[in-house]
């Protein structure tokens, strides 16, 4: 299989994302976490063509602001684990971290292991 | 332990322990499939925690400088020179296999200058806030990929803990269950026609024992 190019695209307010938008990343503005999730789902439902039928993400990465994360439920996070593109990682804005990466990460270990081994 | 709802034949007892059969090789499989996928996990999850907070710090510092560049200019300024970028950013996905679960990896692609913009009226600052955010995006792409790998064992690694409880605390314990069952209503049967052609013996003997008294 060639190898495909994939976009990155950034979710956030419009002060925090201009700066990944002059990376040339495609930058959605989103003022509120509803407006945010709206936008995410609408950017990993997005595909593009390539003949014959077939259809590929367009986006491999979806950057979000954690404050537009957290409030992601259990059923959220099903649906974007389905497939295995498009990732999507939370990221701190201006404020600073609030911890949630690392809490998502704690999360998954959870998952995996059945309790939180690191503590 | 509840035995399965069957018939107590000898036909459903070699389908059961056909079955046993079956359910324990695959309860060994899958256990070592969990292992495997545990201790990639481990590897992957610990290698996430270490960079998570190395980009959080880099991509604070890379917000900072924004911020400062930003509230030196003029916003519409600033919006006007950051709206038509020249700069492309593209991923090569390649996906792994790893024990069955598809991981991606991705190589970061960069085009173009991301300094694309009038001297005139932009601060030093803005140019260097945007190379920050440039330094920390190859970070960022490894971040996104380890984490999407761990996101995809760890749940690959829950369904197959979920799979192995069940063989090894529903299915098999169930299945011998039943296989014990039935191999006793046999037995049970078995002795009930021995005992039951002992008696048919004894009384025809008893009979016949009679009829030869009598002819006597």
């Amino acid at each position: 299989m060639a190898k495909e190019k994939y976009n990155l695209a950034i979710i956030g307010t419009k002060d925090q994302i201009l700066g990944f938008k002059a990376l040339g990343m495609t930058a959605v503005n989103a003022n509120n976490a509803d407006e945010a999730k709206a936008k995410l789902f609408e950017l990993v439902a997005e595909n593009i063509d390539l003949g014959d039928g077939e259809t590929r993400k367009k986006y491999a990465i979806i950057f979000m602001l954690e404050e537009y994360m957290a409030p992601l439920t259990k059923d959220d996070y099903k649906k974007l684990n389905k497939e295995a593109l498009p990732a999507v990682v939370p990221i701190p804005g201006v404020k600073g971290t609030e911890g949630f990466g690392l809490t998502r990460i704690k999360r998954m270990v959870e998952q995996a292991v059945g309790s939180d081994i690191f503590g | 332990m509840a035995k399965l709802n069957v018939n107590p034949t000898r036909m459903e007892l070699l389908n059961l322990k056909k079955q046993i059969k079956t359910a324990t090789r695959g309860h060994k499989l899958l256990r070592d499939k969990q292992d495997g996928l545990m201790q990639k996990f481990m590897e992957i999850i610990r290698e996430a925690r270490t960079l998570r907070s190395k980009v959080e710090e880099k991509l604070q510092g890379a917000f900072k400088n924004f911020m400062q560049a930003s509230a030196m200019m003029y916003p519409e300024v600033l919006e006007n020179a950051l709206l038509y970028p020249s700069a492309k950013v593209s991923l090569e996905v390649e996906t792994k296999n790893v024990m069955s679960v598809r991981i991606p990896n991705f190589e970061l692609k960069q085009e173009g200058n991301i300094l694309n913009y009038g001297y005139l009226q932009t601060s030093g600052e803005l140019d260097m806030s945007l190379e920050a955010f440039q330094e920390v995006l190859p970070l960022l792409i490894q971040l996104a990929e380890i984490e999407r790998q761990a996101e995809r064992l760890a749940e690959e690694t829950e369904k197959t803990r979920r799979r192995v409880n069940a063989l090894e605390h529903m299915l098999l314990p169930n299945l011998k269950e039943t296989v014990k069952f039935i191999s006793m209503k046999l037995e049970e049967a078995e002795r009930s026609t021995i005992t039951g052609t002992l008696r048919i013996k004894a009384s025809m003997e008893a009979e016949e024992a009679e009829a030869k008294a009598k002819a006597a």
